[in-house]
């Protein structure tokens, strides 16, 4: 179990999406601590900043503007101090071919962003089971 | 019971023809009986909401009454002996319409039964000694890339996998309270979930009451529980 409260970091330009997100993870657990950023280059930035703990997880959009999320990802792959951080994409795709590629570029779950609040709680909670269950298979 | 040999031939034919599947909703298997020169065809039948061992056992009646020959009866999957006739599709579907439950005639929504005949399973079987994530258990069992199988279930269901699966994990969760009468922290471990607390949080978001609550809910009104419903 981990000894602080989980947190995520959640990447995405639409801010709708972001609250139901946020709304969803706090009904999976209240203690759940969610930071935001709206593009890959403020994600990044927040990322390298030592003076903020790291995220257990990162949820990614990939159609951003500025930076989108594609090269964040491949950023954050690069950097030693955040490669292992399970990133999932969270993207209003359903192409298989590009959650491959993605899977092949270091995303550990690719998941297509349901059109309602209750499919979203759903979907955040069972991804969150996945990675908790795997860290727990990897101790 | 049927040989299967005119069935076999005309399989390879289309096969040969390049016609993978004979029939959208049978699969069959063909086997070479070495020695006999003969073939022998298992056909899978895929059978729509098959829940439980009712369901199981009303499958074997009919097929019984009907006087079909069968290898085995799974949820959802019935292995045939042999061949079916049209005549007899259309009987066991009429029967199996008394018990709410149907072949499937699509390709989609097979994929889409056995993937929640999977989910079903896992936790009915022992999921607390899962050594892969469900994600990569569904994929490496049904072997099709996970995004591929959450799409083809949201276009056929209009609703999610995960939600499917948090839904049935819910109610075997009810089951194990009310029937095998387990803590909450077996449950958990059993079950999956990260913690009790989880347990307990998701449980009250679908069910609106603590399991808490529902075992005592249950032990005050004798509660029934009907998986077949």
């Amino acid at each position: 179990m981990m000894k602080h409260n989980l947190r995520l970091l959640v990447v995405d330009d639409d801010t709708d999406d972001i609250e139901l997100f946020i709304e969803a993870a706090k009904e999976i657990d209240e203690t759940i601590e969610c930071t935001t950023a709206h593009n890959g280059q403020q994600a990044l930035e927040l990322l390298k900043n030592t003076d903020h703990p790291l995220p257990d997880f990162i949820f990614l959009d990939i159609r951003m503007p500025v930076f989108d999320g594609k090269k964040c990802l491949l950023e954050i792959k690069k950097d030693d101090r955040l490669k292992d951080i399970p990133v999932i994409i969270y993207t209003t795709s359903k192409e298989v071919e590009e959650s491959k590629a993605l899977r092949e570029m270091g995303a550990v779950h690719f998941i297509s962003k349901p059109s309602n609040a209750e499919e979203i709680y759903y979907l955040v909670s069972f991804v969150l089971e996945e990675q908790l269950f795997e860290s727990r298979l990897k101790k | 019971m049927h040989t299967g040999m005119s069935f076999s031939i005309c399989l390879l034919k289309s096969i040969l023809h390049g016609r993978k599947e004979q029939q959208l909703f049978i699969r069959c298997t063909v086997f070479t009986l070495f020695g006999s020169g003969k073939f022998l065809i298992n056909m899978n039948v895929y059978i729509k909401n098959m829940v439980c061992l009712r369901c199981k056992m009303a499958v074997q009646s009919i097929l019984e009454a009907l006087d079909i020959d069968y290898v085995s009866i799974e949820l959802g999957i019935v292995k045939l002996a042999g061949e079916l006739s049209p005549e007899q599709q259309r009987k066991l579907n009429k029967a199996l319409s008394h018990y709410e439950l149907e072949l499937m005639d699509n390709k989609k929504m097979i994929l889409v039964e056995r993937i929640k005949t999977l989910i079903i399973d896992t936790f009915r079987s022992s999921p607390g000694e899962m050594r892969l994530k469900f994600s990569e258990h569904l994929s490496k069992s049904l072997g099709y890339d996970y995004t591929y199988l959450a799409n083809v279930f949201s276009e056929t269901e209009g609703s999610t996998i995960e939600r499917f699966y948090i839904l049935t994990r819910t109610e075997r969760v009810k089951e194990l309270i009310v029937y095998e009468a387990l803590s909450i922290k077996e449950i958990a471990y059993q079950l999956n979930f990260s913690s009790v607390s989880h347990l307990c949080l998701q449980f009250k978001k679908v069910t609106g009451q603590t399991p808490s609550m529902f075992k005592k809910l249950c032990d005050s009104q004798d509660y029934v529980w009907r998986t077949c419903e």
